[in-house]
């Protein structure tokens, strides 16, 4: 028994001694002493987090730039499998219907992000390090993929491998940390994203920049033309910077029931936060769906347009429904459970719309078809829209706003040069794409669909001019 | 005077100055620390060849100031034939996040598979086990950022028997071997020394302390943890 005494007393020595000795050290790791250490092309303008984002060099909107993205043969199998284990295991892949959060039912795709791997990057001579990239998407994904076309959607994350790699700490493309690269999946004009998000932005919408790049990929044998892509500016990246001037108000891309705000199917769970991460506070979506439910809305109407103009953007979202509905871009609210962001701007305290992935518009068809200008069919289970066209005044600021566009940014004289702008630019990185790299059909393919999406234009404009009668 | 006092006022602003204009951006990385780890087992043999065991064990870490987690594991072992053993083991844990943007509780599981041969030589017993170890964060997806942990163990100790003596010396080594689906840094990441001593009663089972050094070895600011460890065993009577 004295001897255990004794242990036990060592013991709480031993204890006493480690604590009153503090052993812990820590050392501080400047950012400066590790990044770009040994890359020979880094450089604070080109490489490193020091410098605003260059849009004018990486969305050069007079050039088609030329990106290289190097994998090993491993680095591309990894990514193969990856998706693979994805599109197999969600039932999301092989042949799934166009846009993962569609009615009637959800994938389960997009909860799943496919994985990243370290590739080598190379623009104009230049090379950036261990960039992350993967692929990304729902239906242009699978679909896509269930077609064995190579040319699928990719996301690149300049600093993903930081931790792996300190010496690409903070990496960034001319500022950018992070590029998606869409695929114009289902487009053989290739202008829908990049044109609709040219109008949107000359219109005054919330939206990403993009600009056309050629891809090429070499996995192992030398570099392959995945084909002409359209590069798009993150939302949470830089955008929110760039056009609020700030990024510390929540940002959220909502996918799944929840993102209809409906009085059925509504949770919060579908509102993936996009920056502020870290706060468990999504007490602005909730206020919003309150204030749009509130049962004033049929008791006192101007009661309810106070309140709802006091937490959300009402005249901003009806210059954005004007314009997409006269664009007829049914991927996206009205019809589907995603592709838009909202962001609580701490400017003014309201939160705004902002438009994401517009490769399905500019065409009558598509799942359930694009909505009409009139809207009748929308059911309560899109309240944002169904509730607030039901007030005679939003609807006459929507139809003003349909007035504006046509007769402005959409005016078809316009947009035929500026389609004819674009075709100028695209069309031999367009034309060259490779038989297993290419959403084109044949040969004609290419000049035909640039013809659709050009009359296109002027047959909105009549219909516009129609329902505006 | 005002000339004197005037100078080393600029001296001071222009120090002042220089140091906020170096300043650097960057981060404070641990490269050593102190750990106390303190468990309590019991462990019942309802024959010759079974085993099983119910631990609970916390794990102080900064200077053995902060928590660090606790956990609460099963075991079982199944003795194959002299020396040979087979286990294996669950493991909850409730891990205190405490570094980062992101802090709070985190709950792991873990489960690990055991094969075990120990002999005698002279007054040595020697005694190796081979160990593979899954780990997750629960109610977390890979999606959203959970990782699959699994490493593959290899673990030597040596126990000396002193004659008239109760507290054997016991010194071990240990490797391991990460596994991480598309990792980066897979491979041997992390070693541990570990010396120490048991000391046995009839009635109240054992005590045992124990002093264990951790190294990283991939990481690229290698971490050097010393671990007291202090383990009560008692074992319940068949």
């Amino acid at each position: 028994m004295t001897n255990l005494k004794n242990t036990l007393i060592a013991g709480l020595g031993i204890v006493a001694v480690g604590a009153m000795v503090s052993c812990r050290k820590e050392v501080f790791v400047a950012d400066e002493t590790i990044a770009g250490e040994g890359l020979a092309d880094w450089t604070t303008s080109t490489h490193s987090n020091m410098v605003p984002p260059n849009y004018v060099e990486v969305f050069n909107q007079n050039k088609v730039n030329r990106i290289d993205i190097v994998l090993t043969a491993d680095e591309y199998q990894t990514m193969q499998t990856d998706l693979a284990d994805i599109l197999g295991s969600s039932g999301g892949g092989q042949g799934g219907g166009p846009g993962g959060g569609g009615p009637g039912g959800t994938t389960t795709f997009s909860d799943v992000t496919p994985v990243y791997v370290a590739a080598d990057f190379f623009y104009n001579g230049k090379q950036w390090y261990d960039v992350g990239v993967r692929y990304k998407g729902n239906s242009s994904l699978s679909s896509s993929y269930s077609q064995g076309i190579g040319k699928l959607p990719l996301r690149l994350k300049f600093d993903e491998f930081e931790n792996d790699f300190p010496e690409i700490t903070n990496q960034r493309f001319y500022g950018f940390k992070d590029i998606s690269l869409s695929s114009n999946f289902n487009d053989q004009s290739f202008m829908r994203e990049k044109a609709a998000s040219d109008l949107f932005k000359e219109f005054g919408v919330p939206v990403s920049r993009s600009a056309f790049y050629e891809v090429y990929v070499d996995y192992g044998s030398g570099p392959v033309y995945f084909g002409l892509y359209t590069m798009m500016e993150v939302v949470f990246d830089t955008m929110l910077d760039d056009v609020f001037g700030s990024n510390s108000g929540n940002c959220y891309k909502p996918d799944g029931d929840g993102a209809k705000f409906s009085a059925t199917g509504f949770t919060l769970d579908d509102f993936e936060k996009k920056t502020n991460e870290e706060l468990a506070d999504w007490s602005d979506i909730q206020e919003m769906y309150d204030v749009l439910h509130a049962s004033n809305r049929t008791t006192d109407v101007e009661t309810w347009k106070t309140n709802l103009e006091s937490v959300f953007d009402v005249d901003g979202f009806l210059r954005y429904l004007a314009a997409n509905n006269t664009i007829q871009n049914w991927d996206t609210y009205g019809n589907m459970t995603h592709n838009y962001y909202l962001y609580h701007d701490p400017a003014d305290g309201l939160i705004k719309w902002v438009v994401w992935d517009n490769n399905e518009a500019f065409q009558s068809g598509g799942m359930n078809g694009p909505l009409s200008f009139e809207m009748s069919e929308v059911s309560s289970d899109w309240p944002i829209i169904s509730f607030i066209v039901d007030v005679p005044e939003y609807r006459a600021i929507y139809d003003a706003y349909i007035k504006e566009f046509i007769e402005g940014a959409f005016l078809p004289s316009k947009m035929s040069g500026q389609y004819a702008g674009y075709d100028m630019l695209i069309s031999s990185s367009a034309t060259s794409e490779l038989a297993d790299y290419t959403f084109l059909t044949g040969t004609g393919s290419y000049t035909s669909a640039v013809s659709t999406i050009t009359s296109h234009c002027g047959s909105r404009s009549i219909a516009a001019n129609s329902y505006l009668k | 005077m005002r000339t004197i006092l005037k100078i080393i006022g600029l001296f001071v602003a222009f120090t002042v100055l220089l140091k906020v204009t170096v300043a650097q951006s960057g981060e404070y990385i641990e490269v050593r620390d102190f750990e106390t780890w303190t468990s309590a087992k019991v462990k019942f043999k309802p024959n010759k060849k079974l085993t099983f065991g119910l631990q609970g064990q916390l794990r102080l870490d900064k200077n053995s100031s902060e928590l660090k987690g606790f956990f609460t594991e099963l075991t079982g072992g199944y003795q194959l034939f002299k020396g040979m053993e087979i286990g294996a083991g669950l493991r909850y844990i409730n891990k205190n996040d405490n570094a980062g943007a992101v802090q709070g509780n985190e709950h792991y599981f873990r489960y690990h598979l055991d094969a075990s041969y120990k002999h005698k030589v002279d007054r040595f017993t020697i005694k190796y086990r081979f160990r593979y170890q899954n780990k997750n964060e629960i109610g977390v997806s890979a999606g959203e950022g959970d990782v699959n942990l699994q490493y593959f163990r290899l673990k030597a100790s040596v126990t000396y028997n002193i004659k008239n003596w109760k507290l054997d010396p016991v010194l071990s080594g240990e490797i391991f071997n990460k596994y991480e689906k598309n990792g980066y840094s897979n491979g041997f990441s992390d070693y541990r020394l570990t010396i120490g001593t048991n000391y046995k009663t009839k009635n109240y089972g054992k005590i045992g302390v124990f002093y264990r050094l951790e190294n990283e070895i991939s990481s690229y600011y290698p971490k050097t943890t010393h671990i007291l460890r202090i383990k009560y065993t008692y074992t319940l009577k068949r």
